[in-house]
């Protein structure tokens, strides 16, 4: 029942994170802003390449073997099962490292003609999409799993990642993709009464008619 | 035709979303008190106030959605122990426009005049998200021109510059230092001046496009950009004069609306947020994009994560960003200013008169557009509010399949939450201030 979103200890990972942060930028004097030197970080660069297009291997192939990892325009995307997100999650976080889950989002395929999917992955209706960013690592990855028209529900991340809390409703409330475990899964955009999931390929825009007061009205 | 727009609910949509609606909290957007208040007692009387007792006796209110702080149309709902703010939430929604349906109704030619008016603060940012995410499946973004990323630079920044400097104006408006606004949007109006000598837009610019910018910069735009660079520069002083040492500006500021660094990460928070916890992390450092390993600058970030600190983070970005203006002008370099490939970018305007072939493709382009090979693409920018991230999904057509905008102010406006819990009511108006959120894109 409480909505609001409350921040626990944090995850040793993110200690890591920081003192990484720190030691990319020397602290300047406390009382004024510190800046960061150019000259710095280009040697702190050099150390850890940002390696957005990294090759095929990634962190999590012996604990998910069945994940399959694909590479989109150099960015690494793994393909997960539903029942595997938030575990995927949590590994990603505790172990590997991740700080954040910058964004979760979904993809409608209703009408997709050409639909760009790895082999080996069934393809479903929608897509639930994740992105994490390891601030220590420098790194990116974005996970993929499908999500049954059917049954549209996956495991939320809530628990997880807290700040994914209005990324998940913003789904629920456009794609109506339930997310199992979010404390508060209410509409966040749209209206408390409002009818149907906007971003729904099969949901037509402009679908409220047009009425005027005492119309219809013999002239 | 209305009948045939949309498809009637069928009676198994209706019980699929019967079924919805049980499982789900439907319909609980607000906030609910925790318990049932205590029966008030009137006083009527001029005898003094019972005195309160912590017993749980609080009161919900409403802050918003039109109120002179919450900039544009974002409702706070506040749970309340006399002074004290027991619990936040945000409530949004009130701008939903459907930007991203939108998206989909729309061909990559017409997308940045769409996404352009997500963060009215600052467009082109945007715009540059996007165009490098349509860059990023057509697979040109390798081949743009080097004065193509210099030009984009260069507005992206004086826009970062408008954009703090709106934030000084409102922040200022919001505490009481209403001076303060007419000072920011004073230098704001000299940035975006410049802006539309540069673009002919002062804002909603579409001027940042797949392929390049829209066209190439105007005679005299060093002399005007380094006179607005002075300007800029010279009212940032006073800003720093008039505030940074103010003794009512300290003591409303200082110590206001704590956050850690931890906490900011936990809630996807980015941006001079996350930077005013000591966390120095800038895209634009970390994973350059542009020229942006090739230009001069600084990482301005500070330790405490107050609402001090981040006004005074985005106080000296500003200087930074005219650091990074001043060596755009003087190493502009020459070349094209868009991509020649006439598939993505239209002839110039003269060819249209003389060849079949440029008239052919200028029709095609702003009719049609151009066909994006099928993929999905993240692209990530740092916007004056953080990472601006653009997620594009393509099936082959001309059309995108999905486009969603990862707005810094959706992420950033969770964190005013645990920022404002146990402080009081007029921090609150701080702590929001603070996050500095543009409802155009927190709603899409």
């Amino acid at each position: 029942m409480p909505p609001t979103l409350r921040v626990g200890s944090p995850p040793a990972p993110l200690a890591d994170a920081r003192s990484a942060a720190e030691a990319a930028a020397p602290a300047g004097e406390v009382s004024g802003p510190s800046t960061r030197d150019t000259d710095d970080q280009d040697e702190n660069e050099r150390e850890q390449p940002p390696s957005t297009g990294a090759g095929p291997e990634w962190e999590g192939r012996e604990r998910f073997p069945e994940a399959l990892l694909h590479t989109s325009h150099g960015q690494r995307v793994v393909y997960v099962d539903g029942e595997q997100w938030r575990e995927l999650a949590q590994f990603l976080r505790d172990d590997e490292r991740y700080t954040q889950c910058l964004d979760v989002t979904a993809v409608d395929h209703l009408l997709d003609t050409a639909r760009a999917v790895p082999d080996g992955v069934t393809p479903e209706r929608f897509e639930v999409v994740a992105n994490f960013l390891s601030h220590p690592r420098n790194q990116r990855l974005r996970a993929i799993t499908q999500v049954p028209a059917d049954d549209p529900e996956v495991p939320s991340l809530v628990e997880v990642y807290p700040g994914v809390d209005f990324a998940e409703r913003e789904v629920y409330d456009l794609y109506g993709i339930r997310f199992e475990g979010h404390p508060d899964l209410t509409r966040i955009l749209m209206p408390d009464d409002w009818v149907g999931f906007p971003l729904r390929k099969d949901d037509a825009p402009a679908r409220v008619p047009v009425t005027f007061k005492e119309d219809p009205r013999p002239r | 035709m209305m009948s045939q727009r949309g498809t009637e609910l069928s009676d198994a949509d209706a019980r699929e979303e019967a079924r919805l609606e049980h499982q789900t909290d439907e319909g609980a957007q607000e906030m609910r008190p925790t318990e049932t208040p205590a029966e008030q007692e009137l006083v009527v009387t001029g005898m003094p106030w019972p005195e309160r007792e912590g017993d749980g006796d609080t009161m919900i209110i409403n802050m918003g959605p039109q109120h002179p702080s919450t900039h544009g149309v974002l409702r706070i709902m506040m749970e309340l122990d006399g002074e004290l703010v027991l619990r936040v939430k945000p409530i949004i929604g009130y701008l939903h426009t459907g930007m991203e349906k939108t998206a989909e109704e729309l061909t990559y030619v017409q997308g940045a005049t769409n996404v352009t008016r997500m963060d009215y603060a600052s467009p082109l940012s945007n715009e540059l998200v996007y165009s490098m995410a349509v860059e990023q499946l057509l697979d040109v973004d390798d081949q743009i021109p080097e004065r193509a990323q210099w030009i984009r630079m260069l507005l992206v920044e004086l826009n970062r510059m408008s954009s703090h400097l709106l934030f000084q104006a409102t922040n200022g408006m919001d505490i009481g230092a209403v001076s303060m606004m007419i000072y920011g949007w004073r230098e704001r109006e000299e940035v975006l001046r410049l802006l539309e000598m540069i673009t002919g837009l002062r804002m909603n610019h579409n001027y940042i496009r797949p392929g390049g910018v829209a066209a190439d910069l105007p005679d005299g735009w060093q002399e005007a950009t380094l006179e607005c660079c002075d300007l800029v520069t010279r009212g940032v002083q006073e800003y720093d004069e008039l505030l940074s040492t103010n003794p009512i500006w300290v003591e409303r500021l200082v110590g206001v609306g704590k956050i850690t660094t931890d906490q900011a990460l936990a809630l996807g928070v980015t941006g001079p947020i996350l930077r005013s916890t000591g966390f120095p992390w800038d895209l634009r450092r970390a994973q350059p994009y542009l020229a942006y390993d090739d230009v001069d600058f600084d990482v301005i970030y500070t330790e405490n994560g107050d609402c001090f600190d981040r006004y005074r983070i985005r106080l000296y970005e500003i200087l930074e960003s005219i650091k990074i203006v001043r060596q755009c002008v003087e190493r502009m370099p020459r070349g094209d200013y868009r991509l020649q490939d006439r598939k993505v970018t239209p002839p110039p305007r003269a060819r249209i008169d003389e060849s079949m072939e440029a008239l052919i493709h200028h029709f095609k382009l702003f009719t049609e557009g151009f066909k994006v090979p099928p993929g999905e693409t993240y692209a990530a920018v740092e916007s004056p509010r953080g990472e601006i991230g653009c997620y594009l999904v393509s099936d082959g057509t001309g059309k995108p399949v999905r486009l969603h905008i990862r707005g810094p102010s959706f992420y950033n406006l969770q964190s005013a939450g645990p920022m404002a819990e146990g402080s009081l009511v007029a921090d609150a108006v701080a702590i929001v201030s603070s996050v500095d959120p543009i409802m155009g894109e927190v709603d899409r």
